[in-house]
């Protein structure tokens, strides 16, 4: 029997072009959620170096409980100028009730364990920088810290993390890790938080 | 059971089809990679405390501002020797730190460079422990240390510490001396 | 179609490859040495060591061990001793200066030989020096003088290496240079030599 060519005639099935059609609507949907939820600035977060700039820019974080004493930076505004506002962020010394960072950072601002550096800080002598509030505060939350611990956790060698903006002054860091090392009980080692 | 015998137009792949395919894939990849950087997390950079000590290290970077940062390791003992003859005062410190700024200056570029070799040259082999010591002026970003620090940290071989100090501190030492593998350089204002 | 059962022996087989792994693994297990099967407790509750710390008053850049380098003869090339016996032989009075050059590959070029009245242990002194070649470690000027009659300590041979200076190629400046074997007198005691530095 000789074979006959069978010519079909080219056609787009309806249900597959439907398909399609509902596949791009999708993607375009989702694609302009994307760009709505994050600027330019926002996307900077991600890079590898930069740390973030406020609370409200971070992303998610998986381990959120807050486990060690932690000292948060951030921007501070006022009609003086701008400076830094130091969060003290106090962790839970019950095994039980865990607290979360956030949390954490609601109970500080509400408890008002916070405190402002003046405008020119950063030109102040060593003398008076230690007396700024921030200072006083650091100094004696860590002592604070460091007697809880040994008393609650029987823990002698505690750790102090820190979470600060990116362009905080490496004078404020500096100033945490020597009241660390200087306390009678010595911290070794802090911990400077840093998105990846 | 018969088969259906294939024929030219049943084996082409069917157009539509491919389409969908490619855009269920394309869709995928595009939603799953901002899924992924989304959920980054936090990194915790162990930094140790300094100590109201003298300090020893392999390099010192010093952080001069956001274009400079100077390294000083063992080369700067040949550095000060080779080029002894330019200096008019032999004990002058600020003038060898000059010198060394001079010759050991390196640009971010330079450093990322010099840091990847560092790191690749300590894998493996013979075990070396470095220890890297950062001084960072202290009105500058915190991050300018920290983003050293991200190129070190996987190195079970490197250590590192930071400090604050600029370059002046060095400069006006009332020691900076050479003796055999050892550069000695006390700061000033610490 | 037909349909492919696989074959209840081979099953078995593999059953008992897999039940003979196991007992292997069981009795290596079984092997080991209880220290080794457990974390002492010690070792479970030690904590990871405190990290090295930076100082603030001052830092000392170590860099590797420095190398010590000894500048001598090259006993590798070859060169040929000088027989001290054969010298007072030939000539009792010699009394040899030579005036050399220490190349930058350690060749002892002679530049000049005084033997004035002492030609036989002037050819002798020459041949010799011409085959001694140093390490590379130190190049200039160098002079020996032989003085074979003399009775006094230190002097039938001196040596004076003073217009040396270390060879930046091979030593670099802050390597070491220690003076080894600078001669190679056979028949010459150690307290006849004096290296003049």
């Amino acid at each position: 029997m000789p074979f006959k060519r069978q010519e079909n005639e080219r056609s787009l099935e309806l249900v597959s072009l439907i398909d399609i059609v509902f596949l791009l609507l999708l993607f375009f949907l989702v694609s302009f959620a994307f760009t709505l939820a994050g600027d330019d600035s926002e996307m900077k977060i991600y890079s590898e170096i930069d740390l973030p700039k406020t609370e409200t820019a971070l992303p998610a974080i998986k381990d959120d409980i807050l486990e060690n004493l932690m000292i948060q930076i951030v921007p501070d505004t006022s009609e003086f100028g701008i400076s830094r506002r130091v969060y003290v962020l106090w962790p839970s010394f019950e095994d039980t009730a865990k607290v979360a960072r956030l949390k954490a950072f609601h109970r500080a601002a509400q408890d008002s364990t916070f405190a402002v550096f003046p405008p020119d800080f950063i030109l102040l002598p060593d003398e008076e920088f230690v007396r700024t509030a921030p200072c006083t505060l650091i100094t004696n939350s860590i002592a604070r810290y460091i007697e809880k611990e040994k008393f609650y956790r029987g823990n002698s060698s505690p750790i102090v993390e820190v979470r600060a903006e990116q362009n905080t002054e490496f004078k404020i860091i500096n100033f945490i890790m020597d009241v660390c090392s200087s306390q009678q009980q010595a911290i070794p080692q802090i911990i400077i938080r840093a998105v990846l | 059971m018969a088969f259906r015998r294939l024929t030219r137009d049943n084996r082409r792949l069917p157009l539509v089809s491919l389409i969908d395919l490619i855009f269920i894939l394309l869709v995928f990849f595009i939603v799953s990679s901002v899924m992924i950087r989304l959920t980054r997390g936090e990194s915790k950079l162990y930094i140790p405390t300094p100590k109201n000590e003298p300090g020893e290290a392999q390099i010192l970077i010093q952080i001069i501002d956001d274009e400079n940062y100077l390294w000083l390791d063992h080369t700067a003992i040949d550095t000060l020797y080779r080029y002894s003859f330019l200096l008019r005062n032999p004990n002058d410190a600020a003038a060898k730190i000059d010198l060394l700024a001079q010759r050991m200056t390196l640009n971010p570029e330079a450093l990322w460079e010099r840091l990847a070799r560092l790191k690749g040259s300590l894998s493996g082999g013979v075990k070396k422990e470095y220890f890297v010591l950062i001084r960072c002026p202290e009105y500058v970003p915190y991050f300018y240390v920290t983003r050293i620090i991200e190129k070190l940290v996987d190195n079970p071989y490197l250590e590192f510490g930071c400090v604050a100090g600029d370059i002046e501190d060095i400069r006006s030492s009332k020691k900076l001396l050479v003796e055999g593998n050892v550069l000695q350089i006390d700061f000033s204002n610490p | 179609m037909t349909k492919r059962v696989i074959h209840p022996n081979v099953l078995y087989f593999f059953a008992a490859a897999a039940l003979t792994l196991l007992g292997y693994r069981q009795v290596q297990i079984y092997k080991i040495p209880q220290v080794q099967k457990s974390l002492p407790e010690y070792v479970a509750d030690e904590k990871p060591p405190p990290p090295k710390r930076p100082g603030t008053r001052s830092i000392r850049i170590v860099g590797p061990p420095l190398k010590t380098l000894k500048f001598e003869l090259d006993l590798k090339r070859h060169p040929l001793p000088l027989d001290w016996n054969y010298l007072e032989q030939a000539d009792k009075k010699a009394d040899v200066t030579v005036n050399g050059f220490i190349d930058v590959d350690g060749n002892l070029v002679i530049e000049r030989v005084f033997d004035k009245g002492h030609p036989r242990a002037g050819r002798y002194i020459h041949k010799i020096l011409s085959t001694w070649k140093f390490m590379q470690y130190k190049t200039g000027p160098i002079k020996y003088y032989f003085n074979v009659p003399t009775k006094i300590e230190h002097m039938k041979v001196q040596i004076d290496i003073r217009g040396l200076q270390r060879n930046l190629n091979f030593a670099d400046e802050h390597d070491q240079v220690k003076d080894g074997l600078l001669y190679y007198c056979e028949g010459l005691k150690k307290n006849n030599v004096m290296i003049i530095k």
